[in-house]
């Protein structure tokens, strides 16, 4: 059960209800990726721990501490009972904070903090570590790990102190958390990707590094489905450059062909990498993302 | 009740209000609008990025941007430009024009080849009639026919009543200009006779320059007339009258060419010009003349040459410079006449007759047998033939005095018995033969009395009957007297000498007149041929030959359409040809400037019926601007409603 302080502030940016939801799916997340050392998460490769694997005969050099001598006095063959290694896991939440975030109602970083805190709230939840990371043009705030329900109040103070301001360099954020992982873990990347930069090729170096990347794009509707008509002056949220358009048919075929063709390359880059990709709207209900995120879905 | 209808010659494409075209000046503004950035809304977007590719044209400090062929720019250009031209009120002419049953009459007397004045390639009134008449064809609503003729000195039909567009198009098309004097009557009766016993509409359409040289005879139609005038007037310079003749000059009195031209000016203003006057096929000028004629004026233009012995019969060309817009009056044909002296063949002719003839200075005497006269070759075109005691047919030459011919028939007149001292009682006093004499005091002892048959006439008579007889025929004069002045005191008063004279001196006019008289275009020529030519050819000045048939030593070509020269031969056993001059000479004709036309009282006038003629198209160009108004409005909402 979480602890009253950190459930307060749990509460505060998820709710009871999603929490008590949360607690349900946190025993189904599935992280595909070890950061070492002992957890409570049961690691690919096998090693020393409670959890028994199977018996192999032995061989020589085998520890003679692992013989499993009751096996030995039934058979009288030397058996080595072998358990499966449990690793600690690190989540990293990598929460783009530019200025796009800033647009919608509600903004689409309140979305983002929010279903990086769900996940948070499931990592710590069980008892494994969990990093923010604020991005920007590049990292622009890394706090320490947290572990376990104690960490919960500090992951959510990192979470509700992000505000939007500034650029995007998504691929050069994830290269330096990549950079900066000693071990590998799962890298929830949580943006709305308008970043024309090579996002995906830092993903794929995040993947070929051993993380486990799950994607979490946040559009508004609008951007969807641009609700724009006749003459504009579009000023970019981040840099302020301005374009000028008239919103006919052909601009907005032209704006659905290139937001598909984002939404595509995501889509892409997790089914060629097994990552989730989950594109959340920010009027439609946190869980429903949460789920599709737990169960790894490509939207 | 006739109606004729005049309407102005006009472009087949117009626009009855020019004005209108300065509304194209809107496209400017339209334009304008089209360039000048507009002061779009500004609107915060998570990125731009999205919309790079939809965007129109990129922010600038200037306050112009890029002209884009946009589709509502290009509609609107469209539905503006429709506009300005249906308000300037764009008409064509002819579709007013349509009737169930339409006589087109094309005018192609010789104004008609006036070039119409204007830039670009030069066009004659034909081929403005021709468009003309196209333009109606066109115009003629389903199931109309029409009929095409051509009006020159005679009507032409050239095409039947027909339904048939392109044939009626091709004869529209076959129609060539006529250097003759136009006669529009004839070809409106031909018009209404053909449409008399047709039901429904009917009308018949003239198209003509309005120069007309018989304009009344366009009224008392019995089916309404409407005129079309094509054509604008033009200045030009005319010679309207030729004559040549041989004389004598008045210094050394040697023989000479004469010729006397009239040349008039119908333009406004006056004109500096050159006569010339050169033979047909020689490049070297025998006379000339610079003169300045005032407009309206007329001035009398005499040449003159010296002729040698191969020169008779040749053609004379005379030709004012420099040209104008009607070439075909700027040139007159003649031939050089005979010399002055005249040729006179006698056979048994009494020496009173041979005296008198001697007495004229100018007169080539010779005597001879009827039997060597009769050779062929032996007696010299136009050559006065005077026999005595004998009435033969076949001689050649030219006119023929025939003296005291045996009883029996002789050129149309019946020789009769002889009566003595028959009485003279009357003389046909305006025959050119009988002029300034008088027979008053002549006695005839004795005398055969002359019966005219069929186209004779007499010329003396006496109380027992007729003395002397006109026994000319078409090709040739005769005079036949009845007794031999011998047997009377006639040959010693001055009356025989007279009569001689006048002889001679008809003898010597129509020989100067040669084959033919004075041979105008668009009139029938008559040629004297000998008697005994079987087949006579004509050679007009396109080179066109044409057979014609000869009758009593005259040849008729009922057709001369073109002025120049036409040459006539004929074979037979006076084989030989003879070269012939038409011209136009019509100062109706060469009068290029307006006139008015006759129009009948209580009919639209000319002006009124242009306008009523032309067929306007401003409401197709209004719809047409109305629908591309709609399909601006249309591509417009239609783009908004995608959106929503």
């Amino acid at each position: 059960m979480p602890a009253p302080a950190a459930s307060a502030r749990a509460v505060d940016l998820l709710g009871p209800d999603f929490l008590r939801e949360l607690e349900v799916l946190r025993r189904r997340l599935e992280i595909r990726a070890r950061s070492g050392g002992g957890g409570e998460h049961r690691a690919r490769r096998r090693g020393g721990s409670s959890e028994f694997e199977e018996h192999r005969p032995y061989a020589p050099g085998d520890d003679l501490r692992r013989i499993d001598w009751a096996a030995y006095a039934r058979t009288g063959e030397p058996v080595l009972k072998v358990f499966r290694a449990e690793e600690d896991v690190l989540v990293r939440l990598v929460c783009d904070a530019s200025a796009s975030l800033g647009y919608g109602e509600p903004p689409k970083l309140a979305v983002a903090c929010r279903l990086a805190a769900a996940v948070g709230y499931m990592t710590l939840a069980r008892s494994e570590r969990a990093q923010v990371f604020v991005a920007g043009v590049g990292v622009t705030r890394e706090h320490p790990p947290v572990r376990g329900r104690a960490g919960l109040p500090a992951l959510m103070r990192a979470l509700g102190a992000i505000e939007a301001g500034g650029g995007t360099d998504l691929s050069r954020a994830v290269d330096t958390v990549v950079q900066k992982s000693a071990r590998p873990g799962l890298l929830l990347a949580v943006s709305d990707f308008f970043d024309p930069g090579p996002v995906t090729a830092a993903l794929g170096r995040a993947v070929r590094a051993g993380h486990d990347v799950v994607l979490a794009q946040v559009v508004a509707p609008d951007e969807i489905e641009p609700t724009l008509e006749g003459d504009w002056a579009l000023e970019d949220a981040e840099t302020g450059a301005v374009v000028e358009v008239t919103v006919d048919a052909a601009a907005l075929a032209a704006y659905a062909r290139r937001f598909e063709g984002l939404c595509e390359e995501l889509r892409g880059f997790a089914r060629r990498h097994r990552a989730a990709y989950v594109r959340v709207r920010t009027d439609e209900p946190l869980e429903s993302a949460v789920r599709r995120l737990v169960a790894r879905s490509v939207d | 009740m006739t109606g004729l209808v005049a309407v102005a010659g006009a472009a087949a494409f117009e626009l009855l209000a020019p004005g209108g075209l300065a509304w194209l000046a809107l496209l400017v503004p339209l334009v304008v609008l089209y360039v000048l950035k507009i002061r779009r809304p500004r609107r915060t977007v998570a990125s731009t990025w999205l919309w790079a590719t939809a965007q129109r044209d990129r922010m600038a400090r200037s306050p112009f941007r890029r002209l884009i062929a946009q589709i509502p720019l290009v509609v609107e250009a469209l539905a503006l430009v429709a506009l300005a031209v249906g308000l300037a009120r764009p008409a064509t002419r002819g579709r007013a024009f349509t009737g169930a049953h339409v006589a087109i009459i094309l005018d192609v007397s010789a104004s008609m080849s006036a070039l119409a004045p204007g830039p670009g390639e030069p066009v004659t009134r034909l081929d403005l009639a021709r468009r003309a008449a196209h333009e109606l064809l066109g115009g003629l609503a389903p199931g109309s026919d029409a009929l095409v003729l051509e009006a020159g000195r005679e009507a032409r039909l050239l095409s039947p009543l027909d339904r048939d567009r392109v044939r009626l198009g091709a004869a529209v098309d076959r129609a060539a200009v006529r250097d003759v004097e136009g006669d529009l009557g004839q070809a409106v009766a031909l018009a209404v006779d053909r449409l008399r016993q047709l039901g429904g509409a009917r009308r018949v359409v003239v198209i003509t320059d309005g120069n007309l040289a018989h304009p009344a005879a366009l009224q008392g139609a019995a089916i309404p007339v409407e005129v079309i005038t094509v054509g604008a007037p033009v200045d030009n310079a005319a010679i309207v009258r030729v004559d040549v003749r041989s004389g004598r000059g008045p210094g050394a009195g040697a023989e000479e060419v004469q010729a006397f031209l009239v040349l008039a000016n119908f333009g406004l203003r006056a004109r500096e010009l050159y006569v010339t006057l050169r033979e047909e096929n020689a490049s070297d000028v025998l006379a000339s003349r610079r003169l300045v004629v005032q407009p309206g004026e007329r001035v009398p233009v005499p040449l003159q040459f010296r002729p040698t012995p191969g020169d008779r019969g040749k053609g004379l060309i005379f030709e004012i410079s420099p040209p104008d817009a009607m070439p075909v009056d700027d040139r007159a044909y003649a031939i050089v006449p005979a010399g002055d002296a005249l040729p006179v063949y006698l056979a048994g002719a009494s020496p009173w007759i041979e005296r008198a003839l001697a007495a004229d200075p100018h007169v080539e005497l010779h005597p001879g047998t009827l039997a060597e006269l009769a050779r062929p070759g032996a007696i010299e075109r136009g050559a006065l033939v005077v026999v005595d005691g004998a009435c033969p047919e076949g001689l050649a030459g030219g006119d023929r005095l025939i003296v005291h011919p045996p009883a029996g028939p002789c050129l149309g007149t019946r020789v009769g018995a002889a009566v003595e001292h028959p009485s003279i009682t009357s003389w046909e006093t305006s025959d050119a033969r009988l002029r300034f004499l008088t027979l008053d005091g002549v006695h005839v002892a004795r005398a055969n009395l002359l019966e005219p048959e069929g186209a004779s006439r007499r010329l003396v008579n006496a109380s027992q009957g007729a003395l002397v007889t006109d026994v000319s025929t078409s090709a040739r004069a005769g005079t036949l007297v009845g007794f031999d002045p011998g047997d009377s005191d006639w040959p010693l008063q001055a009356s025989f000498v007279l009569f001689v004279r006048n002889v001679l001196e008809q003898a010597r006019v129509h020989r100067a007149q040669g084959a033919s008289g004075p041979a105008r275009a668009g009139e029938p020529m008559r040629v004297n041929v000998p008697s005994s030519a079987t087949h006579v050819e004509v050679v007009d000045p396109s080179g066109q030959r044409l057979e014609v048939s000869p009758r009593g030593g005259l040849a008729i070509l009922p057709d001369v359409p073109h002025a120049g020269f036409y040459r006539v031969s004929w074979q037979g056993p006076e084989a030989g040809s003879v070269l012939l001059a038409a011209n136009l000479t019509s100062a109706a004709e060469s009068d290029l400037t307006p006139r008015p036309l006759p129009l009948e009282e209580g009919h639209v006038t000319a002006a009124t019926a242009a306008v009523d003629a032309h067929q306007e198209h401003a409401w197709l160009l209004a719809l047409l601007a109305l629908g591309l108004v709609v399909l601006d409005a249309w591509y417009v909402t239609r783009s908004a409603r995608r959106v929503a």
